[in-house]
C-alpha cells in the first residue's frame, strides 16, 4: 500500500467517523431543543390554566454564599437574597479566607455582631477563624470566616454550619430573582424523592434587577458576553430539560442548586480535590443512591432563575473554561466506573456517554478534524467547496437551534424583546458558532496541561458592580 | 449524496423551528386582546343573570354549554373575581345544577383541563351546596389522573366541597395506588388537609377508622393535621408515641403532639426519650427535649441538665433552650456547666448570644416602627 493509499484509507475512516459523530450531535441537539422549548411551551400553558403548585407551605432552605475576594459583589448577592419572597430560609456567607474586604464589607452593611457559636463539624473542613451573626433583617445572616481551603471546602463549612435539612449554593457574583427559591423547591414538595435540584443560570450582563424583579432586559453591550447568553440559553435549555426527563442530570451548576442535607452529608460533602465540585458532588449522589438502594431524583427547575456575571474579557473567559474543562476531567475519570454500566441505566448509557463524547473528548475531536483538513488539502484529496457548503450549514444549523433555544426562553418568561436585541442575536449566535466556539475547542484542549498545580484554588474573572437596587 | 441529503434534512427542520417561533410570537403578541375580549364576552352574558330572583331562561343551558371551552371557564373566573365576592357567590349558586354534568365532560377530557376544572371548584364550590356530593363524586375520579397537578387541585376541590368520606376515601386510593410512582410530600397533603371546609371532627374520626389503611408517610401527615386541628386524641397518640414498632416519624409527630397538648401521660417516655444516649436516636432525644419545656418537674430538670452534655448539637440546644422556659438563666446554667463539660458551656454561650442578637432585632424592628 503506497503513502497516498494510506492516507487515502485514513481519510475514509476519519469520515465515516465524522458522519456518525455529527449526525449524532446533530440528532441529540435538535432533540433536546425541541423536548425542551415544548416543555417550556407546555409549562406556561400549565401555568396559565394553575396546574402549579401554590406554595403554602415553605421547605427551610439555607442558602450558603462561599466567597473568596468577592468584595465588589458580595453586598448585592446579599441584598438580592434579602428581596426573597420566601419565608422560611437564612444566609450563610463562608468567606475562605479572602485576602480583600470582603469579610469587612458583609460585617458592616449587615450589622453583624461576634458569637462564640459551636459547630457540628459532620463533614471535614479547615477550621473557622470567626463567626458573625445578625438577626436585624428578614431572615438570620452568618458571616463564617475560615482558614482558605477552596470552594469545596467553604461549602462543606456552610453545610456544617447550616441548621436547615435543605441547603441551596449559589455564587458570590450571582443574583436570585424574587421566586426563584420558591420554584426551586418545587420539585421537591412535588416529589418527596428528589434530593437535588438545579436551576437556570443566566447572564445578568446587561440586565437591570430592582428587589430582586428583572426591570430591563437587553442583551449586553459586550459582544462576549452576549454571545455567552446564547451560549446559556442553548445549553441550559437543551441537555438539562431533556436529561430529566429520565432522572439523568448529571450537572447542578455550582452557582445554583438545591441540595437534602442529610444525603449530602452521607455521601461525604463535597470533594476538595476537584475543580469541578458541583459536578462531582451530583455524580457522587448518583453513585450514592444507586450503591445503596435509596429511591432518588435529581431534578431541573428551568422556571428557577439565578442571574450571574460572565466574563467579558476573552482572557477571563478562557480562565474561566479551562477550570470547567480541568473539573469535567476530574470528575469523569473520579466516576470512571458509571461508563457503560448497566447498574447506572441511563446515566451510564446516555448522559455520561454525552458528556464524554461531546464535552470532555469534544475539543480534542474538533481539533483532530481541522487537522485533518489541513493534511487532506497538502494531499489534494479535499474537496473545497462541499468543505465549505459542510461548514456553513454546520454554522447555519447550530445558530438557528441556539436562536431557537434563546427564543424560547424570552418568550416563556414574559421578558421583552428589542428588536435591535433579536437582529444582535442573529448576528452573534453565527459569530459564536464559528469563531468563539473553535477558540473555547483549543482552550480546553489545553486546558489539562499542568492542571494538578491548580487544585484548590479559586478561579479568578474581573468583578464588576452588580446593578441590585 | 446520501450525508448530503441528511444535512439539508436537518437545515430545513430548523427552519420549521424557527418559523414556529416568530409565529409563536405573534401569536402572543395577540394573546392579551383575545383574553380582554372573552371576558367582555364573558360579562355581556352573566350580566342579565344577576339581577332579578331567576336567571333568565336558556341562560343555564347556553353556560352549561360555553363553560365546555376551558378558555370561557377561565374567562368566567376572571370576570367573577371582578364582582363583589357575594354576588359572584349569588350567580354560581343559581347555575350550580350544570356543574355535575361539567364535570363529567371534563372527565373524559385531558388532565391539565380537569385540573383547570378543579381549580374553579376549589375557587367556588363552597356556593355548589346543592350539588357538593355529586360534584365531589365526579371529582374523586380526577384525583386518581396521571397529573400530579390534577390531582393536587382535584384534592384541593374536596376540601373546599367539604365530604369527609369521599375526600378520605380518595385520600386511600391515591396513597394505595401510588405509594411506589408519586409519594406527594407529606407537607402538601397536611395544608391539603388544613383547607377542609367540612365538619373537621367527623372527618378526624374518619381517619382513626382508616388509619391502617395508609403508608406511613401519609400516616404522619394525618397525624399532623390532626395535631393542628385538636387535642383530643391524646389516648390514640398515646398509643402511638409508646408502640416502638411504629414508624420513627409517626412516633415523632406524637412527641410533636404532647408539646402541644401537654399531658402528663406522656412524660415517662418523654423523660425516657430525652435519656436515651444511643445516637441513633438523637431525633427523639432533640424533639423530646423541646417538649420537656411544658412539663415542669424536677425530673425534666434533671434529664434536661445531663442532655446538656449529649454529643448532638441539636440534643444541647433544645435542652439549653428549654431549661431556660422552665424558669433557669443561662447566666446561672453557664456558671455551672463551665467546670464540667466544654460542649455544654459552648451551647450555653451561643444561646446567650443568640438571646442578645434577638434583643438587637427587636430594637431596630421598634425604631423602624417610631
Amino acid at each position: 500500500m503506497s503513502t497516498r493509499e494510506f492516507i487515502q484509507l485514513f481519510l475514509m475512516c476519519v469520515e465515516a467517523f465524522f458522519v456518525v459523530y455529527m449526525v449524532g450531535y446533530a440528532s441529540f441537539l435538535f432533540l433536546s431543543v425541541t423536548v425542551g422549548s415544548s416543555e417550556l411551551y407546555a409549562a406556561r400553558r400549565r401555568n396559565e390554566l394553575k396546574n402549579e403548585l401554590e406554595n403554602d407551605y415553605y421547605l427551610p432552605v439555607s442558602i450558603i454564599v462561599p466567597a473568596h475576594n468577592e468584595g465588589v459583589t458580595i453586598e448585592a448577592t446579599i441584598k438580592s437574597l434579602l428581596a426573597l419572597e420566601y419565608k422560611l430560609y437564612e444566609i450563610i456567607v463562608v468567606d475562605d479566607g479572602s485576602t480583600d474586604d470582603t469579610a469587612r464589607v458583609v460585617r458592616d452593611g449587615f450589622n453583624m455582631l461576634r458569637v462564640d457559636r459551636p459547630i457540628q463539624r459532620r463533614i471535614a473542613c479547615q477550621p473557622e477563624r470567626a463567626i458573625y451573626e445578625s438577626r436585624q433583617w428578614k431572615v438570620p445572616v452568618t458571616l463564617v470566616m475560615k482558614e482558605n481551603g477552596g470552594k469545596a471546602d467553604a461549602l462543606n463549612m456552610g453545610i456544617n454550619v447550616a441548621k436547615y435539612p435543605y441547603f441551596l449554593c449559589i455564587d458570590a457574583d450571582s443574583v436570585l430573582q424574587y421566586d426563584s427559591l420558591e420554584k426551586i423547591a418545587r420539585p421537591i414538595l412535588e416529589d418527596s424523592r428528589t434530593v437535588a435540584v438545579g436551576g437556570a443560570v443566566r447572564p445578568c450582563n446587561g440586565a437591570v434587577i430592582e428587589n430582586g424583579h428583572v426591570t430591563r432586559y437587553r442583551m449586553p453591550k459586550n459582544l462576549l458576553a452576549s454571545m455567552q447568553v446564547l451560549e446559556y440559553d442553548r445549553s441550559f435549555l437543551a441537555s438539562r430539560i431533556l436529561f430529566d426527563k429520565f432522572n439523568g442530570n448529571i450537572i447542578i451548576s455550582g452557582a445554583f442548586g438545591l441540595f437534602r442535607k442529610s444525603l449530602v452529608i452521607a455521601a461525604g460533602g463535597y470533594d476538595d480535590d476537584t475543580m469541578g465540585e458541583d459536578m462531582e458532588l451530583v455524580v457522587k449522589l448518583h453513585v450514592f443512591c444507586r450503591e445503596t438502594g435509596t429511591p432518588y431524583r435529581i431534578r431541573y427547575a428551568p422556571d428557577a432563575i439565578c442571574w450571574t456575571q460572565v466574563p467579558e474579557k476573552l482572557g477571563d473567559l478562557c480562565k474561566q473554561r479551562r477550570r470547567w474543562h480541568i473539573g469535567l476531567f476530574q470528575s469523569m475519570m473520579k466516576h470512571r466506573n458509571i461508563l457503560a454500566n448497566p447498574k447506572y441505566g441511563a446515566v451510564s448509557f446516555v448522559s455520561y456517554f454525552y458528556f464524554l463524547l461531546y464535552e470532555l473528548f469534544s475539543p480534542y475531536i474538533e481539533i483532530f478534524g481541522v487537522m485533518t483538513m489541513i493534511l487532506a488539502y497538502f494531499v489534494d484529496l479535499i474537496n473545497v467547496p462541499f468543505m465549505l457548503l459542510f461548514f456553513a450549514i454546520y454554522v447555519v444549523y447550530t445558530a438557528i437551534l441556539s436562536l431557537t433555544a434563546f427564543l424560547a426562553r424570552i418568550h416563556t418568561i414574559d421578558m421583552k424583546l428589542y428588536f435591535a436585541d433579536l437582529i444582535k442575536a442573529v448576528g452573534l449566535c453565527v459569530v459564536e458558532v464559528s469563531c468563539l466556539r473553535f477558540i473555547m475547542a483549543w482552550v480546553r484542549t489545553t486546558a489539562l496541561i499542568g492542571y494538578k498545580k491548580k487544585r484548590k484554588t479559586w478561579g479568578r474573572i474581573e468583578r464588576q458592580t452588580i446593578e441590585f437596587k | 449524496m446520501g450525508s448530503e441529503v441528511l444535512i439539508y434534512g436537518y437545515g430545513l427542520v430548523c427552519l420549521s423551528m424557527l418559523a414556529f417561533n416568530l409565529i409563536y410570537s405573534l401569536y402572543l403578541r395577540g394573546a392579551g386582546r383575545r383574553t380582554r375580549r372573552r371576558k367582555e364576552h364573558m360579562a355581556a352574558v352573566v350580566v342579565p343573570a344577576l339581577s332579578g330572583s331567576r336567571v333568565p331562561e336558556g341562560h343555564t343551558e347556553r353556560m352549561a354549554d360555553m363553560l365546555r371551552q376551558v378558555k370561557d371557564l377561565l374567562a368566567l373566573d376572571d370576570y367573577l373575581q371582578t364582582l363583589p365576592e357575594e354576588i359572584a357567590g349569588e350567580y354560581i349558586t343559581r347555575i350550580a345544577g350544570i356543574f355535575p354534568g361539567l364535570a363529567k365532560y371534563y372527565d373524559g377530557r385531558d388532565d391539565m383541563f380537569c385540573a383547570y376544572f378543579s381549580h374553579f371548584v376549589q375557587r367556588w364550590g363552597r356556593y355548589m351546596a346543592g350539588e357538593r356530593r355529586k360534584l365531589a363524586q365526579t371529582i374523586s375520579l380526577y384525583a386518581n389522573k396521571n397529573s400530579l397537578y390534577c390531582r393536587i387541585n382535584a384534592l384541593k376541590a374536596l376540601c373546599t366541597l367539604g365530604d369527609a368520606g369521599v375526600l378520605l376515601d380518595a385520600l386511600v386510593y391515591l396513597a394505595a395506588e401510588n405509594e411506589e410512582d408519586f409519594p406527594i410530600n407529606d407537607k402538601i397533603v397536611v395544608e391539603l388537609l388544613l383547607k377542609f371546609e367540612g365538619d373537621s371532627r367527623e372527618f378526624i374520626e374518619l381517619i382513626w377508622d382508616r388509619f391502617e389503611r395508609f403508608p406511613p408517610l401519609h400516616q404522619r401527615a394525618l397525624l399532623d393535621y390532626i395535631r393542628f386541628k385538636s387535642g383530643d386524641y391524646s389516648d390514640k397518640m398515646l398509643e402511638i408515641l409508646t408502640d416502638t414498632g411504629r414508624d420513627k416519624e409517626l412516633r415523632l409527630s406524637a412527641i410533636r403532639y404532647f408539646t402541644r397538648y401537654p399531658d402528663e401521660r406522656a412524660r415517662t417516655s418523654l423523660l425516657g426519650f430525652v435519656s436515651d444516649k444511643d445516637p441513633a436516636n438523637w431525633e427523639y432525644a432533640a424533639i423530646a427535649a423541646s417538649a420537656l419545656a411544658e412539663y415542669p418537674g424536677e425530673d425534666s430538670v434533671d434529664v434536661l441538665s445531663e442532655a446538656m452534655h449529649s454529643g448532638n448539637w441539636y440534643v444541647r440546644s433544645n435542652s439549653a433552650e428549654s431549661l431556660e422556659k422552665l424558669g433557669f438563666r443561662y447566666e446561672d446554667l453557664l456558671g455551672k456547666a463551665a467546670a464540667e463539660d466544654r460542649y455544654a458551656r459552648e451551647m450555653l454561650t451561643y444561646r446567650l448570644e443568640t438571646r442578645m442578637l434577638n434583643a438587637e432585632r427587636d430594637k431596630a424592628k421598634e425604631a423602624a416602627k417610631a
